[in-house]
């Protein structure tokens, strides 16, 4: 028996019979669960957005992405690392020109053409609250994840194989209360590459046994049994059947770093596991007593070396037009200089980096003096500018943001309004005709 | 404009955080977003066609059920007794229930069933009002395994007791470790109220034994036995003693004041401390020792009496001989763990309504889903604010309301005593499936759970699931049959294991209306059970633990069994998560983890499991005991044959016997009866 994996994946993309069987095949999960309509979205997507799947970047370090985007080169109270491979660097995004370390131009213009760099506040300023960040402080319904809640808003039209997002490195998330288990790129390598061993060269000569081993419990078996058996004998064909292309990108697989996440990512993808797979790229860490922003520098340069490989993963794999990438940490660092030191906590800043098809160049809201340090502003949602009469409050800058990447991700409207109960989607950042 | 302050962790709790199900006041009906499984009994009317039933055979089903109870293989002596005597199974599940990897299984089984499991340190730590709670070596997390295997370990020992079953419901007594017992008794120290301010009962009045501001720990000179710095009368009280680096040398560092001592003192046991004087935190060793996080035993937890004290929680020396916790926070059954409450953590908005519901799955596999007919006998705890009577949440609040009054009256939002009149003094009301009643105390809560005619078939339908990854159907008269017996036995969990695990529900060796409803539940071996089922078979204990080998071999190991599934639950799901059905993951990662281990089985030891120098006998083990194939199974020369016929060629391919006896050991071991269950 040889069913190719290409063949199963064209089966789950085109639906037909074969959609639900491939799609318990590679998932485990029961196809009488799979096939449920009880279980998947009663509203479905628009048509006038590109379903999209999800790579979201995120950690709970709170990185200093937020400090050299475009919209904080506002005032030169605001520190930006003395390196010079993060000089101030002129970005279009849209119709304006803004200003951003020198790393993000490496993106080029087809990524910054659908950028948008979405200042908003985290609401809170502590490591350990990155779960309820990512429940955006309480505004996603039924205490569930912000990126659980896309997953099962996209998985229906996506049909993917399974509908929790997929983590290779981020801990801490959750899909309905329960952990998401974390299977690093390395993981995800040994569970599916035969291992280069003496014994595992001899896998091909074990396929005429193994068959026979499948008729034997063939035999005067029930007909469940028979169904059940066929079905090993059927994933079991598929395992040794991946294509070339996968099985050559996951023996490359020899970190759980960034930049094999990124690969793995993309391999995830093109398999149609899940819609939402979670990433982290460092882009300074936890840089209190980073002298001179040097870490952050370093960070800067290495995270964007690992996003423009992403974005050419994704291109080679032909998912440029499928796929959005997103940022979400904990909270963002402070913009002031602290002497020599680094930066601390703020809750009241941050920028949500979005890149997709859907996603329209931009910069949404922005920074102004408050306390000690500078923290997001209210916007106005139809034309996302920074304003403190906007009709999204500060404190809803969090749920805006939340709707605005849904949006992005061509989930209706109405239902981000239902699920998220604060903020407004901001439609000068999205392409969703709505 | 709200602000945060800058640079200092701060907690902001969002209203809106974890609310149950109607989280607004809606006029339209809500749109259906929810993935919940079915519940308990459900047929899915939209899932394949199910086979049609044919009766499984003795050597099968014997296999499924041993392997499910103790891992291991069935004798040829089982398989000769069960065919001549179908009625043997009773006695043969009998025996394997006092197996230790039953009791292995089981504890796993409960700590799923009673939702003991899923959280982390940061859910762990709300409890106390915290982000985090500061530690070294790994000792929170020490303390929150100690935290979850803790009921699962109490059910258990009840059950071996001979205890009714339902005492999970109601029981006082929970098994515990002192380390464990230290952070509950810290916990009810530091009380935190509905509005998030805590306050250290003792250190902030000064009791006696409370008296301290501060901690002193010594750079220099002999060591401070633990006995002396948790001696009120000792001239060490409060002083301890530890290496670590600190600018300029100072022999002391004092730290703490009134507010803060507490948390200080609570830390620093689990081996964290940090001053000014000394800059970054420091590791001054946890003061626990690995005995105190094992050292389980029956611990009672009861009410202070009239001018009685509360437990001292720093007193380490005298918790390691406790065999009782003196706390004012009510610790009754299941629903009141703090694993449970740091599973479903609740708030002002959400005010305990998802510990009600789960409590309800999980003693009686229902919940509050709006379908229940019954009303409550008034609508005093209805918040009729949040569920207004014409909206679609109405229907269930209207019944959950009242139930959550129950948690409201005895805890507060994070666990801790009530304290605040006005919920203490709330009625509430119990109206589950035509039972109603006044509960005005979280013990009246567990009673009543005791008594409810649907605990005995909620237990059989978990135990469905366990066995067959599938539900039994609820209208199945053999579901009632095993209920009725479980009722009648006092509530004898063994009983419910003899009578299920050798009933057709599970056996399918008879038609039943659940296999014609549901199937019978063949499929693949689940993570736990598959780990458990190669440890027992392979003499290696520790699989599940990442097995033999060196780090870098037991780390890849790991990898590959994360990659297949285990059981689990979720929020709002009266069924248990058990995949049943094969996968492109499920299959590559059994297969290496059969490779990855198979050089630790072959000719490994001076008394090797497998000998590639006496390769007959061990393929004859491999079919008898890692396929589970006996002698006397139908099956078992064809299988033999198979095998020898691969010996015999990867010998031809590679010319080195070992080889190939590794590799007839990989096929023994990815052959569907050794990865499967029902088979």
């Amino acid at each position: 028996m040889s069913i190719s994996r290409r063949t199963l994946l064209q089966q789950a993309l085109t639906g037909g019979a074969g959609l639900l069987w491939a799609r318990a095949l590679a998932t485990g999960l029961p196809m009488s669960l799979l096939a449920s309509p009880k279980r998947s979205l009663a509203q479905p997507l628009t048509a006038s957005a590109t379903p999209q799947r999800l790579i979201l970047v995120t950690a709970s370090a709170g990185h200093a992405l937020n400090a050299n985007a475009p919209g904080t080169y506002v005032s030169n109270r605001i520190a930006h690392p003395a390196d010079p491979r993060m000089a101030a660097t002129p970005l279009i995004l849209g119709n304006q020109t803004y200003e951003a370390a020198a790393p993000w131009a490496t993106l080029g213009p087809d990524v910054l053409s659908r950028s948008c760099f979405f200042h908003h506040t985290t609401r809170t300023n502590s490591h350990p609250n990155f779960p309820k960040v990512h429940k955006l402080m309480g505004a996603v319904r039924r205490q569930e994840m912000m990126v659980s809640m896309f997953a099962k808003a996209l998985a229906p039209s996506l049909e993917t194989v399974q509908t929790e997002p997929f983590s290779l490195a981020p801990r801490g998330l959750s899909f309905e209360g329960r952990a998401l288990p974390v299977i690093k790129p390395r993981g995800l390598r040994d569970a599916l590459l035969v291992p280069d061993t003496p014994v595992g060269r001899l896998a091909e000569l074990r396929e005429t046994q193994l068959d026979a081993l499948h008729a034997l419990f063939r035999r005067d078996a029930t007909p469940a049994q028979r169904a059940y058996v066929d079905r090993l004998a059927k994933t079991h064909a598929e395992s040794k059947n991946l294509s070339l292309n996968l099985l050559e990108k996951l023996s490359s697989l020899d970190s759980d770093g960034p930049d094999a996440q990124a690969l793995a990512a993309t391999v995830l993808l093109e398999m149609n596991i899940s819609p939402v797979v979670l990433v982290s790229i460092p882009f300074s860490g936890d840089n209190h007593n980073d002298g001179n922003l040097a870490r952050e520098s370093d960070q800067t340069v290495s995270g964007m070396a690992t996003l423009q490989a992403l974005f050419g993963h994704l291109r080679t794999a032909g998912l440029q037009d499928a796929v959005t990438v997103a940022f979400l940490d904990v909270f963002g660092r402070t913009l002031e200089k602290k002497g020599t030191q680094g930066r601390d906590h703020n809750g009241n800043h941050h920028v949500m980096f979005m890149a997709g098809p859907n996603v329209r160049s931009s910069v949404v809201g922005g920074v102004v003096p408050t306390g000690k340090d500078w923290g997001a502003q209210a916007i106005a949602s139809t034309t996302g500018a920074a304003d403190e009469g906007g009709d999204i409050a500060f404190l809803d800058t969090l749920g805006a943001m939340g709707k605005t990447l849904g949006a992005a991700l061509g989930i209706d409207p109405s239902v981000l309004d239902s699920e998220i109960l604060q903020g407004k989607i901001v439609q000068a950042a999205v392409n969703t005709g709505g | 404009m709200q602000r945060l302050t800058v640079g200092k962790p701060l907690v902001f709790f969002a209203p809106a955080l974890l609310a149950f199900a109607c989280d607004n006041a809606v006029t339209t009906p809500e749109p259906t977003f929810n993935l919940n499984l079915p519940n308990v009994g459900d047929k899915d009317p939209e899932g394949p066609p199910i086979a049609p039933f044919a009766p499984v055979d003795s050597s099968s089903y014997l296999r499924k059920v041993k392997a499910l109870m103790t891992g291991a293989a069935a004798s040829p002596q089982e398989l000769a007794q069960l065919q001549a005597d179908p009625g043997a199974m009773r006695q043969l599940v009998n025996q394997w229930f006092d197996t230790p990897v039953f009791e292995q299984k089981m504890r796993n089984f409960f700590e799923l069933a009673f939702q003991q499991r899923n959280f982390g340190a940061n859910d762990f730590a709300d409890q106390f009002a915290l982000a985090n709670i500061r530690n070294r070596e790994g000792a929170l997390e020490r303390v929150m395994q100690n935290a979850r295997e803790s009921f699962a370990r109490t059910a258990w020992t009840l059950v071996k007791e001979g205890k009714p079953f339902t005492e999970t419901m109601t029981t006082r007594r929970f098994q515990m470790t002192t380390a464990l017992m230290y952070t509950m008794a810290y916990h009810d120290e530091r009380h935190v109220d509905n509005k998030r301010s805590y306050f250290h009962r003792r250190i902030e009045t000064n009791a006696p034994g409370f008296n301290f501001d501060t901690l002193t720990v010594h750079r220099t000179g002999p060591e401070i036995p633990l006995a002396e710095s948790t001696d009120p009368s000792s001239p060490n009280f409060m002083h301890f003693r530890a290496d670590f680096s600190c600018p300029n040398n100072p022999a002391t560092v004092t730290i703490g004041r009134e507010r803060t001592v507490g948390l200080n003192l609570f830390e620093f046991m689990l081996g964290f401390f940090r001053s000014n004087t000394c800059g970054n935190a420091k590791n001054v060793g946890v003061r626990f020792s690995d005995s105190d996080f094992n050292d389980w035993r029956w611990v009672t937890v009861r009410h202070p009496n009239a001018g009685e004290e509360t437990t001292v929680f720093y007193d380490v020396i005298g918790l390691r001989n406790a065999t009782e916790l003196v706390l004012h926070t009510p610790r009754v059954g299941f629903f009141s763990t703090m694993a449970f409450f740091a599973n479903w953590p609740t708030n002002e908005d959400n005010e305990h309504r998802v510990t009600a519901n789960q409590a309800l799955i999980v003693a009686l596999g229902r919940s509050f889903d709006g379908e229940d007919t019954i009303a409550p006998g008034n609508d005093l705890s209805l918040d009729k604010a949040h569920a207004d009577p014409t909206t679609s949440c109405y229907s269930c609040h209207v019944t959950l309301d009242p139930m959550r009054q129950v948690f409201r009256q005895a805890y507060a939002y994070h666990g801790h005593d009530q304290d605040d009149p006005a919920f203490i003094n709330s009625p509430g009301e119990f109206a589950v499936d035509g039972v109603r009643a006044d509960i005005n105390s979280i013990e009246a809560l567990g009673n009543t759970l005791t008594t409810h005619p649907r605990l005995p078939r909620a237990w059989v339908h978990k135990l469905c699931y366990y066995a067959n990854a599938v539900a039994c159907s609820d209208d199945d008269p053999e579901v009632d049959r095993i209920a009725n017996a479980f009722s009648a036995s006092g509530f004898d969990f063994r009983t419910l294991i003899v009578e299920l695990f050798s009933s057709p529900l599970v056996t399918h060796a008879q038609a039943s209306e659940s296999a014609t409803q549901n199937g019978t539940g063949v499929g693949i071996a689940r993570r736990f059970h598959w780990c458990t089922t190669l440890g027992k078979r392979l003499e290696m204990p520790t699989l599940c633990d990442g097995g033999p080998g060196n780090n870098n071999q037991r780390r890849r190991l790991s990898r590959i069994l994360d990659a297949l599934p285990d059981d689990d639950y979720a929020r709002g799901n009266v069924a248990p998560i058990a995949v049943s059905d094969t996968s492109l993951f499920f299959r590559s990662a059994t297969q290496n983890t059969c490779i990855s281990i198979a050089s630790y089985v072959v000719d490994a030891g001076t008394t090797p499991l497998f000998s590639s120098t006496e390769p007959d006998a061990a393929i004859a083990t491999l079919v008898n005991t890692l396929m589970a194939l006996p002698s006397g199974d139908p099956r078992e020369a064809d299988a033999h044959q198979i095998l020898k016929e691969h010996f015999d060629a990867a010998l031809l391919d590679t010319n080195n016997a070992k080889t190939a006896l590794e590799s007839t050991f990989v096929l023994a071991c990815t052959a569907p009866s050794t990865i499967s269950t029902g088979l």
